[in-house]
């Protein structure tokens, strides 16, 4: 009977999980990994050196797929490498030969392997090593102060205005003058008589020169802040483990840093100031500043939608030392986003774009440990 | 005693029914895709949005001619899916509005290839169309080509007048139009094996194509002086006969080997770009050339052999490992009265190219180490 119940409990507890395996659904990616031995004896199928292979080949799989990342992230997994390398077979899922050879004269066994490596479990692994969810494993449940609050400010900006000034140009001109003579005098060879002649010449001299002054052009743009590309943003942190705080519940004084980003690209010495000494007072201490250009909509070949390229440019400055730091930082990266018509690219734009950008500002911070 | 032998009776058959259960969920949510739900996502174009209208000039003019609300290829696709839904018996067919909660894949037929073929020979002209679709599901989550089922039809007519753009439009409407047309007749037959594959299903992508010079003589025009568009018609022809002689998993061929994305523009104009999945095994096609040799010669006809010649490598396209390269040939003969002036020689080297793929499907499967090692770990 406990056999029995065993048995039922056994079922149960597999009939969920495969069920639940189904519902997850995670992210699968196919890669290929070699893995090759050198045997000792007669090779047999099934030995001890076979699984050894192919475990170097699962290796090799999860070091192909990790190649792929971007530096930041693949500085991160180098983290966590070990760790999962250790625990491999719940990294690589199952896997297919795609050929094995043995060559009898080195007695080396080659397998070629096609793995399904589990990346959503490789993003969590990445997630727990990194500081966030490091301090919010340790029970806090949060961060383990106050000061690991993390506030933001994405702007969008569209060129409203461009004044072009013309070149000034200030011409110079100098004109000099001068009188020269030579007298000469003639005697003849009796002595008796002479000859004087005079020659005069005139010289004049123009000089003419200047310079021409170029006044760069003079930009306004409509900068706003946009609902969609703020819950993109926090859902990447979120998801990261930051504590994020809402920038108008950190007391930041969102339309001057708009002011600002609506002639300039950055924000003035009196935002920062104040937007510093706020923080500092309710102890947030990162402060993730963006602007987006957003560009002018074109016609995509490829798809015949149209297109807008949306530039980002963003900081985060850490606000804990005597004097703010910058630990993140992107500079200038586009992103194009593709549409029906030139508004929803736009929004499609905007939308990647905080995205991508966010991801990659937590990928530096977590280089860096910062919780 | 016998209580307890009944006991252990019950409990070993209990053992062997849970274990059965267990194997049944596993292989369900694994399994080949049998009742796996695919939506129906209609008609589309492959290739740039922009292209369109220049690589399919004549089905754009079909797909239009009938001023309906609906496009020709999207009303023929929908109503043969629909009233044929039942015989795709491997996967779950549904229409309507498809829900990201109720599955990720669509089915899609899209037109890949358009070729017509016009010339004069002699006192006749020729008209060759051939049209080359994948039926495709795609995998939104994945943004993914999911499984690809090459589909290749030709039409060759000839007449003493020659062929205008109209008459052409109403000879592919005729490859189309209706259940019994060559299109949906062809789709039809192997409706019944077309699944979805199994997550650790091996696929097999034709990589490739070379045209050697020697072929060019025995070309029309059009192919001569593109010979990546005669490359793309070969892969198309291989890539159907793959799928459909040897039930291959296949992946579309990708003209441009670094760009492995699929452009398909549905009849809604939207545009959607998938990705083409990296194969687990690729082929190389090497068309060498075509020759042709006089074997018998009468007063009143001649007896000529066509061979084609090809060159073909199945390999693991990452680490390079190869599992079958060989040489293959095919020749057919062709009678020509003394009386006929001009052969139209294009046709008969395509009948051979055919039977060199069928040859070295024959070869491929015969041959143990590609057979055991690519064959059967592609196979649907």
């Amino acid at each position: 009977m406990q056999t029995m119940i065993r048995s039922i409990l056994i079922l149960t507890v597999l009939v969920s999980s495969t069920l639940c395996s189904i519902e997850c659904s995670a992210e699968i990616v196919k890669g290929k990994g070699k893995g090759e031995i050198v045997y000792k004896g007669v090779f047999k199928q099934g030995s001890v050196e076979e699984r050894a292979a192919i475990t170097e080949a699962k290796k090799n799989a999860l070091s192909r797929y990790a190649a792929s990342f971007d530096s930041a992230r693949f500085e991160l997994y180098q983290k966590i490498e070990g760790e999962v390398v250790a625990d491999i077979d719940r990294y690589v899922m199952d896997y297919t030969v795609v050929n094995q050879s043995t060559d009898t004269t080195s007695r080396r066994y080659t397998v070629i392997i096609e793995a399904s490596i589990n990346a959503t479990l490789i993003e969590a692994a990445i997630q727990k090593s990194s500081g966030a969810a490091a301090s919010a494993v340790a029970g806090t449940g949060k961060p383990s102060g106050e000061s690991d609050y993390i506030t933001f400010v994405f702007v969008a900006r569209e060129l409203a205005s461009r004044k072009a000034f013309d070149a000034k140009r200030t011409a110079v001109e100098i004109n000099e003058s001068s009188n020269t003579g030579a007298e000469k005098t003639q005697i003849s060879d009796d002595g008796q008589s002479a000859n004087r002649s005079l020659e005069k010449s005139s010289i004049t001299k123009k000089t003419t020169g200047g310079n021409t002054e170029t006044k760069a052009d003079e930009l306004a743009y409509r900068v706003n802040t946009v609902t969609e590309v703020d819950n993109a943003v926090n859902s990447v942190l979120t998801k990261a483990r930051y504590e994020t705080v809402d920038p108008t519940d950190a007391g930041l004084d969102i339309q001057s840093f708009k002011k600002d980003f609506s002639s300039g690209d950055d924000i003035s010495v009196e935002t920062r100031k104040a937007a510093t000494k706020t923080l500092k007072e309710k102890e947030v201490r990162y402060l993730a500043i963006a602007n987006m250009d957003v560009g002018l909509p074109d016609k995509d070949a490829e798809s015949g939608m149209m297109r807008v390229y949306v530039t980002v440019t963003a900081k985060v400055t850490d606000l804990k030392p005597k004097f703010p730091k910058a630990i993140a930082s992107i500079a200038g990266k586009p992103y194009a986003g593709l549409g029906p018509d030139a508004q929803v690219a736009k929004k499609n734009a905007l939308n990647d774009a905080a995205m991508r950008s966010a991801a990659e500002l937590v990928d530096q911070l977590r280089m860096k440990n910062v919780n | 005693m016998v209580i307890r032998t009944k006991r252990k009776i019950f409990l070993r058959v209990w053992q062997i029914a849970s274990s059965a259960i267990l194997l049944f969920i596993c292989t369900a949510s694994w399994g080949s895709g049998i009742d796996t739900k695919v939506f129906y996502g209609g008609f589309a174009f492959a290739g740039k949005a922009s292209e369109v209208e220049k690589n399919y000039p004549i089905a754009v003019k079909l797909n239009a001619a009938d001023a309906q609300a609906e496009s020709f290829f999207g009303a023929q696709a929908r109503d043969f899916f629909k009233v044929n839904a039942n015989s795709f018996s491997k996967i779950d067919l549904q229409f309507g509005l498809a829900r990201p909660e109720d599955t990720p894949l669509v089915l899609a037929l899209a037109l890949t290839d358009e070729k017509v073929l016009r010339e004069q020979l002699g006192s006749f002209h020729k008209l060759v169309i051939q049209l080359g679709f994948e039926l495709l599901v795609l995998d939104f989550r994945a943004m993914e080509v999911a499984v690809s089922r090459p589909i290749y039809i030709e039409l060759i007519d000839a007449s003493r007048v020659s062929f205008s753009d109209e008459d052409v439009v109403s000879r592919m409407r005729k490859m189309i139009e209706g259940k019994d047309s060559q299109l949906f007749s062809t789709i039809l037959k192997k409706a019944g094996d077309f699944q979805i594959r199994g997550r650790n299903q091996s696929t097999l992508q034709i990589r490739a194509v070379s045209v050697g010079e020697k072929a060019l003589p025995f070309l029309p025009d059009a192919y001569r002086q593109s010979t990546n568009t005669y490359a793309q018609a070969i892969a198309q022809q291989f890539g159907a006969l793959l799928a459909g002689e040897a039930g291959l998993a296949m992946l579309p061929y990708a003209k441009d080997a670094l760009n492995s994305k699929m452009s398909l523009r549905f009849a809604d104009a939207s545009m959607v770009q998938f990705k083409i999945p990296s194969p687990t095994f690729a082929v190389d096609v090497d068309l060498k050339g075509y020759k042709k040799i006089l074997d018998k010669s009468t007063a009143a006809e001649s007896l000529w052999l066509y061979g084609a010649f090809l060159g073909l490598r199945i390999y693991e396209p990452e680490f390079n490992v190869e599992f079958f390269n060989a040489p293959v040939k095919f020749g057919v003969p062709k009678v020509v009265p003394a009386s006929q002036q001009t052969v139209d020689e294009f046709p008969i080297v395509s009948e051979a190219l055919q039977g060199a793929f069928l040859e070295a499907i024959q070869q491929m499967q015969k041959d143990k180490n590609t057979k055991t090692k690519v064959l059967n770990k592609c196979k649907l």
